[in-house]
């Protein structure tokens, strides 16, 4: 009995962290300080140690317009990746899997002169897809998934 | 360790009413997570999306939510969305529709301008969702 105590004690205090008991994985929705207008979706989604982000253009978030410097429309995404990443306490070197669609694949060598400078060694794998018309006229919408070290 | 058997636990998830052989699940489960296929709203009699467009949403919206059940899981569960749509011109409509599935905290989404989508669907909703 004393020893099934002591079992119980160690579980309870794992369970707290890892919640064990209800075998779900801790969970967070993360909403970033300039997400305005009230869209029907989380900005991320973390549950235990992987990150699901949402899809992101690269709108000016003064503006909420995709700015006419295709560098700077890209810069932007990738920025917004970033910060997201960061309220997760997670980096761009985490991310694992990418997804960018793109209407025009004539602009596919100036996405990746930016996007290369977003890591420092290792790439995600990725996938560069021929879209439709996008969102708000953007030119690229990019969507990920990362998981921490 | 029973931990790591349950992760690698699978199961693939196919609707009885998926209707006809088609070379995939309607979901897979692994461990802890569903992978779930791409949905499109449209009516199995005559195999188009409905004239009226919410309920085109409404018919994908609620395949998404049946084969969340099949794995014993809701909508609450999704954590990231894909949708795939025809004409962006419709997000406004997808989401006033898309918001009344959900009763507390919403899943990372991504809103796709698509090329034509099987069925002439407008949409075309794929997700994962973590139990």
């Amino acid at each position: 009995m004393k020893r099934l105590c002591a079992i119980l004690v160690v579980l309870l205090a794992v369970g707290s962290a890892t919640d064990v008991f209800s075998q779900k994985p801790q969970r967070r929705h993360i909403q970033r300080a300039g997400n305005t207008g009230n869209l029907p979706f989380s900005d991320a989604v973390l549950a235990g140690n992987t990150l699901y982000l949402a899809g992101r253009l690269g709108v000016d978030e003064t503006t909420g317009r995709i700015p006419d410097d295709l560098e700077q429309e890209i810069r932007n995404i990738m920025e917004s990746m970033k910060s997201t990443l960061g309220e997760a306490g997670m980096s761009m070197d985490e991310l694992a899997s990418v997804q960018v669609f793109c209407p025009d694949l004539t602009l596919y060598g100036k996405f990746n002169a930016v996007y290369r400078s977003y890591f420092q060694k290792d790439f995600p794998a990725r996938a560069f897809i021929g879209s439709g018309p996008l969102l708000r006229g953007a030119h690229f919408e990019v969507q990920g998934i990362a998981v921490k070290r | 360790m029973a931990k790591a058997d349950s992760a690698t636990k699978r199961r693939n998830i196919r609707l009885p009413t998926q209707g006809y052989d088609a070379p995939y699940s309607d979901a897979v489960l692994v461990g802890d997570t569903l992978y779930i296929s791409g949905r499109v709203g449209f009516l199995p009699e005559t195999g188009q999306p409905p004239e009226d467009l919410e309920e085109e949403i409404r018919l994908a919206l609620d395949g998404v939510k049946v084969v969340l059940a099949a794995a014993g899981m809701t909508m609450e569960d999704l954590v990231w969305v894909q949708v795939y749509c025809s004409d962006v011109r419709l997000f406004d409509r997808f989401n006033e529709v898309y918001k009344t599935y959900f009763t507390q905290s919403l899943p990372a989404r991504a809103f796709v301008g698509a090329g034509n989508l099987l069925h002439g669907a407008h949409f075309q909703v794929q997700g994962m969702a973590v139990k």
